[in-house]
């Protein structure tokens, strides 16, 4: 059962209003989750069938009908009264003497405004146009007009949506404050190295968001890059079955230094060597987001742990030095997550940590 | 060349009501189409896109140009059906005699009675579904779904601020899809 936030999520992303870090957790939310992918799926159909309604034109002679009531609608309705003429008389003299009264009894009590000034910019800037852009009120006025059918194509909205819809939450992830990099221009000298370059600088945690194609060893490769960086990777049991299904699986590496970092993204764009054979690379694209309260929140669940233990290891080990673990993004308290928890160095300042979530399609 | 709608307005306050007429002709199938979906039957949409122009007409000196004029009736029209919604409530109105004046809209349904059947039955469904919204609820919807409208845009035809839009067009997407489908 989706929570009420996440429905308003999804149904902004229906909507197409989502930007930054919303629009990303809803796209990870769609890549988790069946049930919301579902939920946007029948969401988008529905939007469809509307917009797929046919269209239709009124009459030609709509329009002479119009311009004809234009005069009229320009003639003020005659009032009726509202109560019998002997009565209303009675009535109306009672109320002058009763305004009469009040009329008399304030013009004596209160103050007189000031007059007021005519080129007082404030006071012309407050209300320049009171009467502007009211609406009437008047009560319809029913005419008799036939509504003939015109003939429309309907366009087959729903299917394309349909298939679309999943392509969609797979295409790399925008976001107004993020950067956003092609494994493949990170290989070769391209600005896109000196941004990488630039960016990691900005803060000591990043959220990686990694889009890359289902070959089933995404996981495997990222170790292999990770090994030839002298950085352990735990891997929880989920997490690679996850991966070799070519589901999405969450990485959290710490104590990495900035060119590290730069050497991982540049490896993970490089052909895989596979023996004699050498396959192209899987990785896609990186989405790069600074680490926000949010997803250290949502690590910590994943880990089980809480904030200050994220922070600073209940028990560090001893050696310094990178180290990393891959969890399923439901999260894990299996064996080998509590293993590395337990031997977590402590934090080096100067160095960076990494959420990485890795989406193959 | 076309005229401008500013062109247009600036002649129909001079008297010129072929200009006025011109305006009409540019927007009154629109606005139609948006109506029907707030309306019940295309008798009251008909009505109430004509009592707009009236309306608007009436109130052109007052129109400033702070918004376009395609908001400005916009938001008449939509006011009114919403006022005429509200009177009618007490006495539904829907049932398969008036959908019947919504024929098939598709040329190819002439060669695919199936289609077409299908085509019919679809539109039926979607349109009673949205009878059975509020019409601030259903309002939201044909704004956004049929004209592509923004929320900054639907929130200056309703009136009210984006949060509101936001929170309508979260209900009635969750009420619509409930009805579509308790309905299938």
């Amino acid at each position: 059962m989706l929570a009420d936030r996440h429905l308003e999520l999804l149904t902004a992303f229906v909507d197409g209003v989502l930007t930054g870090r919303d629009r990303e957790k809803a796209h990870r939310l769609l890549h988790e989750s069946a049930e919301s992918r579902d939920f946007v799926r029948k969401l988008q159909e529905n939007a469809a069938r509307i917009k797929a309604l046919p269209r239709r034109k009124l009459r030609p002679e709509f329009t002479a009908k119009v311009i004809a009531a234009l005069p009229k609608a320009t003639q003020t309705a005659p009032v009726e009264p509202l109560v019998k003429p002997s009565f209303a008389w009675g009535k109306a003299i009672v109320a002058a003497c009763v305004m009469l009264a009040v009329g008399v009894a304030a013009f004596l009590a209160i103050p007189r405004p000031q007059p007021v000034d005519p080129d007082n910019p404030y006071l012309l800037a407050k209300n320049p146009h009171p009467q502007e852009n009211e609406l009437p009120r008047d009560p319809i006025v029913p005419i008799d007009v036939p509504v003939p059918v015109v003939p429309r194509k309907t366009p087959a909205v729903v299917p394309q949506v349909v298939e679309g819809i999943f392509a969609k939450f797979l295409e790399p992830l925008e976001s107004d404050y993020a950067e956003r990099f092609a494994f493949a221009d990170l290989t070769k000298e391209d600005p896109a190295r000196s941004r990488l370059a630039a960016e990691l600088k900005k803060e000591d945690a990043y959220h990686l968001n990694i889009t890359a194609k289902n070959n089933g060893r995404t996981l495997e490769r990222l170790r292999a890059v990770f090994d030839m960086n002298n950085i352990p990777l735990t891997i929880d049991p989920q997490a690679q079955a996850n991966a070799a299904k070519g589901k999405t699986f969450v990485v959290y590496l710490e104590n990495v230094k900035q060119d590290d970092v730069a050497s991982i993204l540049r490896e993970l764009g490089r052909d895989d060597n596979q023996g004699k054979t050498s396959v192209k690379s899987v990785f896609e694209s990186v989405l790069m987001t600074s680490f926000s309260s949010t997803d250290r929140a949502h690590l910590c669940k994943l880990l089980g742990i809480d904030a200050k233990q994220l922070e600073r290891p209940a028990t560090p080990a001893a050696k310094q030095g990178s180290a990393a673990v891959a969890i399923p993004p439901s999260g894990s308290a299996s064996a080998e997550v509590r293993k590395y928890l337990e031997s977590r160095p402590a934090h080096q300042p100067g160095t960076l940590r990494l959420m990485i979530e890795v989406h193959p399609h | 060349m076309p005229r401008d709608d500013r062109d247009l307005i600036a002649a129909s306050l001079t008297g010129d009501s072929a200009s006025f007429g011109e305006l009409v002709r540019r927007y009154q199938d629109r606005l139609f189409n948006s109506v029907l979906r707030v309306c019940d039957t295309a008798e009251d949409a008909a009505d109430v896109v004509q009592e707009a122009f009236l309306h608007a007409y009436q109130a052109l000196a007052s129109f400033k140009g702070d918004s376009q004029f395609f908001t400005w009736i916009y938001r008449i029209a939509f006011n009114t059906a919403i006022t005429l919604k509200r009177k009618q409530k007490s006495a539904m109105r829907l049932n398969a005699g008036e959908l019947g004046t919504f024929e098939p809209a598709d040329p190819s349904d002439a060669a695919d009675p199936g289609h077409a059947m299908q085509s019919a039955e679809d539109e039926r469904k979607v349109h009673e579904a949205l009878q059975r919204l509020s019409p601030e609820h259903r309002a939201v919807l044909v704004l956004k779904d049929m004209d592509d409208m923004k929320y900054e845009e639907m929130a200056e035809v309703l009136q009210v601020p984006i949060g509101t839009i936001r929170s309508r067009l979260h209900r009635a997407r969750l009420e619509l899809k409930e009805i579509l489908e308790k309905a299938s």
